[in-house]
């Protein structure tokens, strides 16, 4: 179960800490969690129970049963979890951190840890998360891909320019709310966990970013091991696939802005094209330079070893 | 302000032909490359021409839209209708089943009679009120359950089967047209008591009858008596805008629904502003029908939504820049933090390049 660390985990050279979360990975966090609180208020009062429900006389509530406002602000947390979500998967595919994916085994292993944690009795060894954070992770992952695929699929069909058939906004809609309900699950199951004593150091640790040596050492041998062989990250980034992926980025916007914005996005793709063309003559990528002054390998580095 | 926005709108459908819809198999109401059978349609209702058929208790529109859609009116049990908990309150319109003087469930046009003053002249007016079938329905974007459709010919019709009655789409109407009736719809199988208040009824545009290639009921009973002095006009929508505002020019009058909630398929023709008719319909004390000139409310919202397209792609970039960092600096800090995990690692696979980047 040693796989994957994170670029930023380490012992604390105080040696009283183990690093667990850079600051990076915490504003990520609560970026997804607070704007995930508002989307999930105001999604519900897409439906009409605030006012029926008498939640809009509650002082500072009054807010809530207006639709057009729910909505606006809908958007704009829909805007912050997405940025959240998507700078989450790229930033740790680059950096190289694995240890949340789930593994063979985990549910077998979650039903053990809980059993033991009920019990009373030693929970087996675990890496940086234990079998049911990396279960959660992919259930409440998995709900937030649906959430913001039919969600941005939303956002486009209400923009006067496109008009997609019935089923598409039909099916599109129902996929959303169903989305809805599992991600709610989640995070009830996420903030549940916290009820168990045993889990209160990952919570500080999601403020500090650290957890005492101590409890790291107890609860987390596998990780700590894995910190200390130093046992490399997989998958590290280097500048030729970061290249890729910006560029194609580009060209992704720039045909979706062209086709729903104005035409005049089609320049980006188009400018992408030249330069990725050129690039290929006089060997000047500007982009690839930035990257390589920014501290990426390139592959040819790695492979030299 | 209006030339800049149909250019704009323009230019988002020059746009829209061209790009990634296709490939993602999405189709996009254009009449240009619609066939002629699928074009939107509209209807122009002057009311230079509306008697109000004084010569029969309701006009014609109205009954030959009752006649025509009677059978699809809510047939509703007696235990089935309750308040809607904790709400001690419910609307059913079944006693009034009869009424033909405004919208409701039961009746989906009517005639709206209102004397407005304008230029010293009283004028009395007979305006046919019903769902004025935008081109983007606030309704259809924001029904929870995703059931009211805008289809091809610009009909925007609530799809009964799904709809749980919560009347968000009456609010959100400019025009507040969809009336509602409990004690019916896909509620009654789940928990009645908790959720859900019937099911939302309103003019569809004849949908059934237009499949079938034939015009809206109200149109045909209205020209059946007037015929070609009807007020009652149908056709593709852009000739009847265009006929519209030909028909207000002529006259030195007024058009409204045009650019309406960022424009519908009803374009009504008036000797006198709507501001004045607005005006005296506000002086009544139980008016329901009204004719606003508030914006779209989803315009600025939409701004939001085409900003929020862009969130992943500068998502992308912001990651590509911070993991960067991340990389790079681990190997600069190993000598004021102690060995970091994976420096050796990193050092040793990076050739002489990366020292010279150093």
């Amino acid at each position: 179960m040693k796989r994957g660390i994170h670029e930023t985990d380490r012992i604390h050279p105080a040696g009283e800490y183990v690093v667990r979360h850079s600051y990076l990975v915490i504003v990520q966090h609560w970026l997804v969690a607070l704007s995930g609180i508002v989307l999930l208020f105001t999604g519900f009062g897409q439906l009409p129970i605030y006012k029926r429900y008498m939640l809009d006389q509650v002082p500072g509530f009054g807010w809530a049963s207006d639709f057009i406002l729910n909505f606006k602000i809908h958007m704009i947390a829909a805007a912050v979890f997405t940025f959240a979500a998507v700078f989450h998967l790229v930033y740790h595919y680059i950096e190289g951190g694995r240890s949340i994916m789930p593994m063979k085994g985990d549910l077998r292993e979650s039903v053990h840890i809980i059993k033991a944690i009920l019990k009373g009795e030693k929970e087996p060894p675990h890496g940086k998360f234990l079998a049911e954070q990396r279960l959660a992770y992919a259930f409440i992952g998995f709900s937030i891909f649906l959430l913001i695929v039919t969600g941005l699929f939303k956002f486009a069909d209400n923009l006067p320019s496109v008009t997609m058939p019935y089923w598409v906004s039909f099916w599109n809609t129902m996929v959303h709310n169903v989305a809805t309900i599992f991600f709610l699950l989640g995070f009830i199951a996420h903030i549940g966990a916290f009820v168990l004593k045993a889990n209160w150091p990952l919570f500080t640790s999601m403020f500090s970013g650290k957890v005492k040596l101590g409890y790291a050492e107890e609860r987390h041998p596998l990780w700590m091991e894995t910190i200390r062989t130093c046992e490399a990250t997989s998958g590290k980034m280097i500048v030729e696939c970061a290249v890729r992926i910006f560029s194609g980025a580009m060209v992704a916007t720039g045909i979706l802005l062209g086709a729903i914005i104005d035409p005049l996005w089609y320049l980006l793709p188009a400018f992408v094209a030249i330069n990725l063309i050129q690039s290929a003559f006089t060997r000047w990528c500007p982009l690839e330079n930035l990257l390589v002054k920014l501290g990426y390998p390139r592959g040819k580095d790695l492979l030299l070893k | 302000m209006s030339d800049k926005l149909s250019r704009r709108s323009f230019l988002r459908r020059v746009g829209a032909a061209v790009a990634v819809g296709s490939a993602a198999g999405i189709a996009r109401a254009k009449p240009s490359l619609a066939s002629a059978m699928d074009e939107p349609v509209g209807i122009v209702v002057d009311l230079t021409r509306c008697d109000g058929c004084p010569d029969v208790p309701v006009g014609r529109c109205v009954s030959a839209c009752q006649k025509e859609n009677e059978a699809r009116y809510p047939e509703v049990r007696d235990e089935d209708v309750r308040d809607y908990w904790p709400q001690q309150k419910h609307e059913d319109w079944r006693p009034k089943r009869g009424l033909m003087t405004t919208l409701t469930p039961y009746n989906w046009t009517y005639v709206q009679k209102v004397n407005v003053e304008h230029e010293g002249r009283i004028h009395v007016l007979n305006i046919q009120r019903r769902c004025m079938h935008c081109d983007t329905p606030t309704c259809a974007a924001l029904c929870p359950f995703g059931v009211i459709e805008k289809d091809v010919k610009g009909a925007v019709s609530i799809h009964e089967v799904g709809c749980m009655g919560g009347a968000k789409c009456r609010t959100v109407c400019p025009w507040h047209i969809p009336q509602r009736q409990a004690g019916v719809g896909i509620y009654l199988k789940m928990v009645p008591k908790l959720a859900g208040g019937g099911v939302m009824y309103k003019c569809d545009h004849c949908a059934p009858r237009m499949a079938e290639g034939r015009i809206p009921a109200c149109v045909e009973g209205c020209q059946a008596r007037l015929k070609e002095k009807a007020p009652l006009t149908f056709g593709p929508r852009e000739d009847m805008l265009s006929l519209a505002r030909l028909r207000a020019r002529e006259i030195s009058g007024y058009v409204y629904g045009d650019d309406e909630n960022g424009g519908t398929g009803t374009f009504y023709v008036s000797p006198v502003p709507f501001e004045k008719i607005e005006a005296e319909l506000r002086k009544r004390d139980k008016e329901r029908f009204f004719f606003p000139k508030d914006p779209n409310p989803l315009e600025k919202p939409n701004l939001v939504a085409e900003a929020t397209l862009v969130a992943p792609v500068a998502a992308v970039a912001g990651a590509i820049m911070a993991g960067a960092r991340t990389i790079g600096t681990i190997g600069n800090e190993k000598e004021d933090q102690g060995p970091a995990c994976d420096t050796a690692t990193l050092e040793e696979r990076s050739g002489e390049d990366q020292e010279v980047e150093r």
